[in-house]
């Protein structure tokens, strides 16, 4: 009995509310309905709006790098280019150039006068990249005919020539020598074109660099093509050059 | 006569607030209602300008893409040379030149002492050498001892052995240079 006059009261309680304040219901009910609009539609699109104009800008950003890389290609000469394209990949290869090493040696050979005995290959994996080597090297052990004098003209002329290399260790006795050489390859990562990234045009120190290195001996000649090599080491014992 | 026992004059007083209450309520709502619309009225027409122009750049860098393509060698070749020359750079400045070293350190070497043998390895130079009299041991290694000294090439000095042959009348020495 409480309890239904309870409810009684109750609904009683709400109609007279209601009456009172029914005029307030729509105005109420269109700011919530305007408020819930703002914060959940109008905020995240004025967001989204604010992300297109950056996106725009970047877009701008890209088009204008665009087109002055295509300025700067216009004006590029391809001969000269192909030219340094051509050096600098003599110098530091892209994979392991054995021609070139090998051109290499017999051009130091031949300008220093001083004879191959024989030579060692530690060649390494053929197909994958060394990991962990930002700089990685290709290992060639050489028999020298002849002593100290030997070696440092040997030596001398292979620092001058391309492709780059480094000497690790030198042996030398009275007539018989063993020189190893580290010579350097750096393969190109793969990477997707980006446009948005400009072109820089060489640089000061880079054109020092170039035509420092076309001092350098470019060795031509070709070499036999009875060169094999195997997966880990190739050993030749016979002089290949004399 | 009190208001207060005037119960019809605060009746109208109170529907007088309740009605300027819902008054400034409906404008409320009113104006809320319209300050949406014209928001979002906004938002389109610049998200409108935005699509249109945003359409107008793609289509240019399309273009622009095109017309770079008969260039694309020359471009993949800038690119390769640029980064060969960073690389050459660093290789250069991390290689030890071995010919300057042995060069200056033989350089030094006075007539009358034969080298009998060479090391080199891993910034070390080991020399084995023979003289047949002490003079020019002895200028060869007043020359590395200042080399030494002046961190020039030769960053240590030692030496391993010294023996005299009465035999042969010779000096046989044994040297290590750190480098």
């Amino acid at each position: 009995m409480d309890n239904l006059a309870r409810e009684h009261i109750d609904i009683n309680t709400l109609r007279v509310l209601y009456s009172r304040y029914k005029d307030f219901i729509v105005p109420f009910l269109v700011i919530v309905v305007v408020i819930g609009l703002f914060v959940k539609i109008t905020i995240p699109t004025i967001a989204d709006l604010l992300k297109g104009y950056e996106e725009q800008k970047i877009a701008i950003q890209t088009l204008e790098n665009l087109r002055s890389k295509l300025s700067f290609v216009k004006t590029l000469d391809a001969s000269s280019l192909t030219s340094q394209f051509n050096l600098v990949s003599k110098a530091l290869p892209i994979v392991k150039d054995f021609d070139s090493i090998l051109n290499a040696i017999s051009d130091s050979s031949n300008k220093s006068g001083v004879a191959i005995g024989g030579f060692k290959f530690l060649v390494g994996s053929l197909s994958k990249e060394e990991e962990g080597n930002e700089y990685p090297t290709l290992n060639i052990n050489l028999s020298l005919i002849g002593g100290t004098q030997a070696v440092d003209k040997f030596i001398g002329s292979l620092t001058k020539a391309l492709p780059l290399s480094e000497i690790t260790k030198v042996s030398a006795q009275k007539d018989a020598s063993t020189v190893a050489i580290d010579f350097y390859y750096k393969p190109i990562k793969p990477s997707k074109y980006d446009d948005s990234l400009p072109i820089n045009q060489i640089s000061n120190d880079g054109l020092k660099l170039i035509d420092e290195l076309s001092t350098f001996n470019i060795p031509q000649s070709p070499i036999s093509d009875s060169v094999s090599t195997s997966d880990s080491v190739s050993t030749f014992s016979a002089n290949p050059f004399f | 006569m009190s208001d207060d026992i005037n119960l019809l004059v605060k009746k109208d007083k109170n529907l007088l607030k309740e009605q300027s209450k819902l008054k400034v309520f409906r404008l409320i709502a009113i104006c809320s209602l319209l300050t949406i619309l014209l928001i979002s009225l906004s938002i389109f027409l610049l998200n409108q300008k935005l699509s249109n122009s945003s359409a107008e750049i793609e289509k240019d860098r399309e273009s622009v893409l095109v017309e770079m393509k008969p260039f694309s060698e020359k471009e993949g070749k800038i690119i390769i040379v640029n980064n060969r020359i960073d690389n050459i750079t660093k290789v250069l400045n991390k290689r030890m030149d071995v010919y300057k070293i042995l060069n200056t350190i033989l350089g030094k070497i006075p007539d009358g002492i034969l080298i009998e043998t060479l090391e080199f390895k891993e910034k070390k130079i080991s020399m084995n050498i023979t003289s047949y009299s002490l003079i020019p041991i002895d200028v060869f290694f007043n020359d590395l001892i200042e080399m030494a000294k002046r961190k020039e090439i030769v960053k240590g000095l030692t030496l391993e052995s010294l023996d005299a042959s009465s035999l042969t009348g010779s000096y046989k020495i044994s040297i290590d240079m750190n480098i």
